[in-house]
């Protein structure tokens, strides 16, 4: 696949192709100028090669330079410090020394085990991208630049310990609930199963949802900003329970566009999900208790494509009725 | 409300209903209209959208219970319209990607009318076993606990399973029967939760309201228990196993009356009467356990009462005793409810009684046993609380009942708690019980041949027997329904028969003992059937006697036949004493007539005596004596008393009271009379006495002559009873005799215009034919 890119006053066209992508899974990427583009999707350490092709616009005039390299960078872009990206992988391959180029050319470039540490990221206050650039250095004129973006995402292991989320909370006298999420880790394309279990309600109810927040961390020190946003409300009770009703949920991610949970990327962001369970009474009052769950990208056994849904039914618990005992000391 | 102020005109309740309904019909019309439109471009997921649309407005608050069930019926056509499309896999989509995808839908309400529907097709193409997607939904649907719109989604979830649930002989990896059973009972027992709900959510002062609300939406839940009785797999055996007990928990559990009253109703209507037989201990052990403002009654009485029309259809398997089962535990309940009304436990012991009939009409001990509980609590109660008019109604019927079915009174007095029961009415009623005693006695000529029995029955119907405590003043009673009352007592006499006459003389005088107590205003029509009964039964005997089917020798005759007459003459007397002289009278002339007839001539003669007595004592009424002489006098000239002796003392008094009567005229008429005393001429005996013939004709004579205002009608009386002995050749009369009174009359007492003129002039005429055939009459002059 071919990208036009005219550049205003550039002498030349210039044309990424990558190696190895008749097959290759494409992204819809929103950039920051509202455009949406398809971006090609690497994973891991896949290596990064292709050619580059430098197109005259006019053939009559060559283009005087100082060399022509081709660089693999990953940086982060910090939305609020503007100029400043942090590159934490640059890698270069010089492809012509410095003289004229006088007709159209392609070069080949080859970035083996180029290191892909973090997942591509777009979000509200920073972005992680990795792209190819190509850099025809000039001496009179300002140096011909063209980036190429594709997208990294990164294979999670299975976390070996994933336990479920269990826990009674309550404001005394007046509600007591006890919730249960069956585990403490979901892959993308998990489903939440749960349940919300009523101890003691002496408020009327008017409903109950859970809420699914990312929450985007960047910045440290005074300068720390952070950016939530709720990507459902998904509603999982209609009504006032009475004592001892227990609630169903049933939550589907593959639904949402989400991302794997990232600590820290490089000290410079991070991104976490909440449930947040909320119950809200008859005057609007709301009670909630919010509880982090960690997402993680499961890698395919499997093609990606939207098929071959989990067995719903074997996945509902049954619930356990020694459960609440255990838990209620 | 809100302040809506551009709003000028209130709208009333209804017509807000009105107007919240139409415009969510609207809407739903409107979405549904879309929805099909987009399944006829195949668009699914926006059809599944604006389904979810139109399920949106189910998520109202604003409509009662029926506007809401009328949206619902708009909403449920669409879902059906979705379904079908469905099913018909156009779509290409797998139904377990559908099954996810609804899912994904924010409000709960929407998800699961939607995974309903896809649920419904998901096991009707058989991609998933229905057991395993029926549990999936059925968990699901407790995200919505909001009473009314839980309650129609559980409803729709039954009514789109319906014809999926898996039974017997459906393939087997769908499941069996009993997955469906678990499946119907917890979406009853949900559902039955949600409504009991419904009612405590609710402000007190919205209580009538919400109970009204409450029975609208109740066929919703009740919907559950025909499901379970539809299923052909719920055999006898499956239901007592396994579906009663949890159904039967469920309603016990709920602690609510209006949802017991009204599923207990439910699941004795369902299902059939075999089953309810067959687990009649647990259905009702469930009555006793169930809230207090239960109307058990209603229910056990309804249960009854179709157990009694089965088990006259059908007959009842011998190792269950319906009856005891339900006398047991009829009789538990009552113990344990503390506040049932008597009405009803009174109502219950009708219900328990027609059952017995019903199904045991042999076994009598059982309505006795009835009757018997019934005693037991009435013990306990207040005159009060018994005489309420539903209790007294209750009651009365317990005791219509046995009579209107044995149609045998002596079969009802062996039960020993009738006539106990019958005391705890009051006056009007016991008589009012008495009376259709007496009533069905009659009607049915049940014949009564035990003296026990006799007293068994009068003592049963005493209220109407002799006076009482409690009984009103006598001027406040109706003469007439008294005096109608009294004879239809006396004409129970009649129904008093047997064969036997010992055991027969036994009953008239248990009869007796019970009459005698009656008082001046019941004897007078009691006792004197009884006198003619004993008299006819002597008469009977008498006559057994002469034909030798009784072997009495003369002596064991009289003794017996006194002993009756004893008795016979007592009873007499106790009319006496109440100064019945006229009728007592009467009732002594008969009495000599009987007894001469039977030979008795010592009771015959005791008996006129004391016929003489009361006249003279206690007949002060001239015309009334003269009407008792004249029967005393032709009585007895018509008995066959042998001894002359005896015979003439009782002509002497008679004509003694002749000669006391207060005119002449009668003293005149009355001994003239008398001379018939002397001339007995008929088969039986013999006696002729001229003399004292003519001597009481003279006197006669002798008595209206000195009379001023003598008349003529006492003159030709006397020349007639002349005449007349005169035509018998008796001799006591002599010609002359007749000639001279013929005279007397006619120069002395004959006047122009005396009515007795046309008499004398027959009576003249008669002598003249007479003397024209008979020699006899030549030496009479007229």
């Amino acid at each position: 696949m071919n990208f036009f890119n005219s550049l205003t006053g550039s002498p030349c066209n210039i044309s990424f192709d990558l190696d190895n992508c008749q097959n290759r899974k494409t992204i819809e990427v929103t950039s920051e100028k509202g455009k949406s583009e398809k971006l090609f999707v690497f994973v891991g350490n896949e290596p990064v090669s292709g050619k580059v092709s430098i197109n005259l616009k006019d053939k009559a005039k060559k283009i005087e330079h100082k060399g022509i390299k081709v660089e693999f960078v990953g940086q982060i872009e910090l939305f609020y410090d503007r100029g400043n990206h942090y590159e934490f992988t640059s890698l270069v391959r010089e492809l012509a020394p410095a003289g004229d180029l006088t007709e159209s050319k392609t070069f080949a470039y080859d970035f083996m085990n180029v290191e892909k540490q973090y997942e591509s990221y777009n979000g509200t206050n920073v972005r992680l991208r990795y792209f190819v650039r190509l850099t025809i250095s000039r001496n009179y004129a300002s140096n011909i630049v063209k980036e190429y973006d594709i997208w990294v995402i990164n294979f999670n292991k299975p976390p070996e310990v994933n336990s479920n989320i269990k826990m009674e909370v309550g404001i005394e006298d007046c509600l007591h609930i006890e919730f249960e999420y069956n585990k403490s880790k979901y892959h993308l394309k998990d489903v939440i199963i749960g349940k919300i279990y009523f101890l003691l309600v002496r408020i009327k109810i008017k409903y109950m949802e859970i809420a699914l927040i990312k929450r985007e961390q960047t910045g440290s020190g005074p300068n720390v900003f952070s950016e939530s946003e709720t990507l459902t409300k998904f509603e999982i009770m209609d009504g006032a329970p009475v004592r001892g009703e227990s609630i169903p949920v049933r939550l589907f991610l593959s639904v949402f566009d989400l991302t794997p949970t990232y600590r820290s990327v490089h000290n410079k962001f991070s991104v976490k999900y909440y449930l947040n369970l909320a119950l809200v009474d008859e005057d609007d009052k709301k009670y909630f208790k919010q509880q982090e769950i960690t997402l993680w990208r499961r890698g395919v056994s499997k093609p990606i494509a939207n098929t071959g849904k989990p067995e719903v039914h074997n996945e509902i618990p049954t619930p356990d009725p020694d459960a609440s005992e255990d838990d209620s000391e | 409300m809100n302040s809506k102020g551009t709003v000028a005109i209130t709208l009333s309740p209804e017509e807000e209903q009105k107007k919240f309904l139409e415009e969510a019909k609207n809407n739903v019309m409107v979405q549904g209209h879309h929805m099909k439109v987009a399944l006829d471009n195949g668009k699914l997921m926006d059809a599944l959208k604006y389904t979810s649309d139109i399920i949106n407005e189910l998520r109202t608050s604003l409509l009662s219970p029926k506007s809401y069930y009328a949206l619902y019926m708009v909403a449920f056509d669409y879902l059906q319209h979705l379904n079908s499309y469905l099913f018909e896999e156009k779509h290409g989509k797998r139904m377990i990607e559908l099954y996810e995808v609804v899912q994904h839908a924010g409000n709960v309400l929407p998800r699961l009318y939607l995974l309903i529907t896809v649920g419904s097709v998901y096991i009707k193409t058989k991609q998933a076993p229905a057991k395993d997607v029926l549990k999936d939904l059925i968990e699901m649907c407790r995200g919505v606990q909001h009473p009314t719109r839980g309650l129609f989604l559980r409803y729709y979830l039954s009514e789109v399973t319906k014809d999926k649930l898996p039974d017997v002989g459906s393939d087997e990896s769908g499941g069996t029967v009993f997955d469906s059973i678990e499946f119907i009972v917890q979406n009853f027992t949900e559902m039955n939760k949600l409504w009991v709900r419904m009612q405590h959510q609710a402000p007190t002062k919205d209580k009538d309201r919400r109970e009204n609300e409450r029975l609208d939406l109740r066929v919703l839940v009740g919907k559950n228990l025909s499901r379970l009785s539809q299923l052909e797999g719920v055999d006898q055996n499956v239901y007592s196993k396994t579906v009663l007990p949890k159904v039967v928990e469920q309603i016990i559990n709920c602690k609510e009356k209006i949802a017991q009253q009204y599923l207990m109703e439910i699941l004795i209507q369902v299902f059939p009467d075999e089953f309810h037989l067959a687990t009649l201990d647990t259905i009702l052990s469930t009555c006793s356990q169930l809230q207090s403002g239960v109307d058990v009654k209603a229910i056990i009485a309804s249960l009854i009462d179709r157990l009694a029309n089965y088990a006259s259809r059908n007959t009842i398997p011998e190792n269950i005793d319906i009856f005891a089962v339900f006398f047991n535990n009829v009789k538990e309940i009552i113990q344990n409810r503390a506040n049932m009304e008597l009405q009803d436990i009174l109502g219950l012991h009708v219900s328990l009684l027609n059952l017995t009939l019903k199904c045991y009409p042999e076994k009598r001990e059982n309505a006795n046993a009835v009757l018997g509980l019934c005693q037991q609590i009435l013990t306990n109660k207040s005159k009060e609380e018994i005489n309420k008019p539903t209790c007294v109604k209750q009651i009365i019927s317990l005791l219509q009942i046995p009579l209107e079915v044995f149609k045998n009174v002596l079969a009802v007095l062996k039960l020993t708690s009738y006539q106990p029961l019958i005391q705890f009415l009051s006056y009007n009623n016991r008589k009012k019980v008495s009376l259709d005693i007496v009533n069905n006695t009659i009607k049915n000529s049940t014949i009564i041949e035990e003296p026990e029995d006799v007293n068994s029955l009068l003592e049963t119907i005493q209220t109407l027997i002799k006076d009482e405590t409690d009984q009103p003043e006598m001027d406040e009673i109706d003469k007439e329904d008294f005096q109608e009352e009294q004879n239809k007592v006396a004409s129970l006499i009649h129904l008093f028969d047997s064969e036997d006459p010992e055991k027969l003389f036994k009953i008239y005088i248990v009869a007796r003992s019970h009459f005698g107590k009656g008082g001046a205003q019941r004897i007078k029509h009691t006792l004197v059937p009884l006198v003619f009964r004993s008299l006819k039964f002597v008469t009977k005997l008498k006559k057994q006697v002469d034909d030798g089917i009784i072997s009495l020798d003369e002596n064991q005759w009289t003794l017996i036949g006194t002993k009756i007459f004893n008795f016979v003459m007592e009873t007499i007397k106790a009319l006496v004493d109440i100064k019945l002289s006229e009728l007592s009278f009467r009732l002594y002339l008969q009495a000599i007539q009987t007894a001469d007839k039977c030979n008795l001539q010592k009771i015959t003669y005791d008996f006129a005596i004391k016929a003489l007595v009361i006249f003279q004592e206690d007949i002060a009424d001239f015309k009334a004596q003269v009407n008792a002489l004249t029967l005393l006098i032709s009585t007895l000239n018509s008995l066959s008393l042998s001894d002359v002796e005896l015979y003439e003392t009782l002509a002497g008094q008679t004509i003694k009271q002749a000669t006391r009567l207060l005119t002449p005229h009668d003293q005149s008429k009355l001994i003239s009379l008398c001379s018939h005393l002397f001339w007995v001429d008929h088969d039986t005996r013999q006696y002729k006495n001229p003399d004292s013939v003519l001597q009481a004709l003279r006197r006669s004579l002798s008595i209206i002559t000195n009379q001023s205002d003598a008349g003529l009608s006492v003159f030709v009386e006397i020349l007639n009873e002349c005449i007349y002995f005169f035509d018998q050749k008796s001799d006591a009369v002599p010609p002359q005799f007749i000639s001279d009174l013929v005279e007397l009359i006619r120069t002395t007492h004959s006047k122009e215009g005396d009515s007795a003129s046309v008499y004398l002039q027959n009576t003249i005429k008669y002598i003249a034919t007479k003397k024209e055939s008979d020699k006899s009459y030549a030496e009479i002059s007229v």
